[in-house]
């Protein structure tokens, strides 16, 4: 072992930090190298006067003071509420499991109200107002569909596309669009000249909105005063057919 | 001193059913021989018993208080450490082994404290520590083993120098050193308090040992020469 290995080692030779081998290695080269060796005593004295690193002398009575402030601060400590202690209050698996379940009642009920309401609460055709305007994009989309074409313009969208089996409601609302349109012909039809509707479409249509039930019957004037529309259609269970109408 | 029951209000476990009132006894003397055994007092006062919890603080303060002062250099920073530390203790006793060995947990805590308050220290852009002037305003009795006065200076004037070189030290060759030479616990032990490994805590003592072997030489000759 040469000078610099042992130098690097001698902090902890004195505090008998090292493996037995060093420890003699080291011995062994002390006793060849007084600088080393003195080096050695140095830090032996470094030693000792740490021993002697004591603080100064405190008094009960500072003992008894610092005694006094920690209970003191425990007092404190208990009295305010932390958040740690609000959070373990609040996080209570009682309380967590009381608000979960409150939590998925509540949206079981919410949802259940508006599942229920969406079959039942969705706005009647009969409410609805017959639009006003005159354009042709508020006629039915099902317009184009090959459907059996009459001699009157307006009497072609009242029949629904044959073979087609909609349902109650889209077929309601179908004829109702319908009947819409037809009273549009008709009132445009009679702008120039007569009344626009007949009274018995009006009460035909009206009777549809209210019991879709009772079979349909509508009366729609032409152009030509001898030639009047009749359409008898059943109300939910039968598809009208194109043969139900005459002339 | 009275304890109300409002007290055990955040006492380790079990302590609010404590609802009694305790008289501390400031030495102890209540407690009978038989209880004064460091685990029963733990455990008791782990339960919530103040008196056991007091009779810890008495028996382990003077060293708190003295690990304190060497780490941190001055009577104020070390009271307030220690209050903080018996602080922790109590609120963390409940986690507390009895296996462990409650000493070497009483001083990681003392460390960490001692640590924090560095580290306040620092943040504040205050001056890092003032052994020597703490010791000169309340200079320690010097053992009277010799009646030469001149070897008594020379005494007091190395043990100056050496408090002067710990402060300059790092945090953690600081702890190093005084754990391992001063309050003498092993390297592992050291490095258990520490939580680190011995390794490290080998090579934090030596070079704290160098450095104040440095710092020793450096201004003794110069303290030689000015006498």
């Amino acid at each position: 072992m040469n000078c610099r290995q042992v130098e690097k080692l001698l902090p902890l030779f004195t505090s008998h930090d090292l493996s037995d081998e060093r420890v003699r290695s080291i011995t062994v080269h002390l006793q060849t190298c007084a600088r080393c060796a003195a080096g050695a005593k140095e830090y032996r004295e470094t030693s000792q006067l740490l021993q002697e690193f004591v603080p100064p002398e405190f008094s009960e009575d500072s003992f008894a003071e610092i005694r006094r402030d920690v209970w003191r601060q425990i007092e404190t400590a208990s009295d305010a509420p932390t958040l740690r202690g609000l959070l373990a209050g609040w996080l209570q698996p009682r309380l967590v499991w009381a608000a979960a379940i409150t939590l998925l009642v509540t949206v079981s009920a919410v949802g259940i109200y508006f599942i229920a309401n969406r079959g039942t609460t969705q706005p009647s055709v009969a409410d609805k107002p017959a639009p006003v305007n005159r354009n042709t994009e508020n006629e039915p989309k099902d317009k184009e569909s090959p459907t059996p074409r009459l001699a009157s313009k307006g009497a072609s969208d009242i029949h629904p596309a044959p073979g087609s089996r909609p349902r109650q409601r889209t077929h309601q609302k179908v004829v109702t669009d319908q009947l819409n349109s037809l009273a549009l012909n008709a009132s445009g039809h009679a702008s120039n000249s007569t009344p626009p509707l007949t009274a018995n479409t009006t009460e035909s249509a009206a009777s549809f909105k209210k019991d879709t039930t009772k079979t349909l019957r509508l009366e729609i004037q032409t152009k030509n005063p001898n030639i009047r529309i009749i359409w008898f259609a059943p109300g939910e269970t039968k598809q009208p057919s194109p043969n139900s109408k005459g002339i | 001193m009275k304890v109300g029951s409002e007290l055990f209000m955040h006492a380790p476990s079990g302590a609010s059913k404590m609802a009694l009132a305790v008289e501390i006894p400031l030495l102890g003397t209540a407690l009978t021989r038989n209880q004064t055994s460091l685990d029963l007092l733990i455990e008791r006062a782990a339960a919530g018993d103040a008196t056991a919890f007091e009779q810890i603080m008495i028996s382990s303060q003077p060293r708190v208080m003295a690990m304190s002062w060497r780490m941190l250099g001055n009577e104020a920073d070390a009271r307030d450490a220690s209050q903080e530390v018996f602080l922790r203790v109590y609120k963390y006793l409940g986690r507390f082994k009895q296996d462990q060995d409650f000493f070497a947990w009483l001083y990681r805590i003392t460390v960490n404290v001692c640590r924090d308050i560095l580290k306040k220290r620092r943040q504040q852009g205050e001056s890092p520590v003032s052994i020597a002037a703490d010791m000169d305003e309340g200079r320690p009795e010097i053992p009277a083993a010799d009646d030469d006065a001149e070897q008594t200076l020379i005494h007091a004037q190395q043990r100056e120098l050496i408090s002067r070189a710990i402060a300059l030290l790092p945090y953690k060759e600081r702890a190093s050193i005084l754990l391992r030479d001063v309050e003498g616990f092993s390297t592992e032990e050291v490095a258990r308090i520490l939580k680190s490994s011995s390794t490290t805590v080998r090579s934090q003592i030596s070079s704290a040992r160098r450095k104040i072997r440095d710092y020793c030489r450096r201004h003794q000759g110069l303290t030689q020469e000015s006498r």
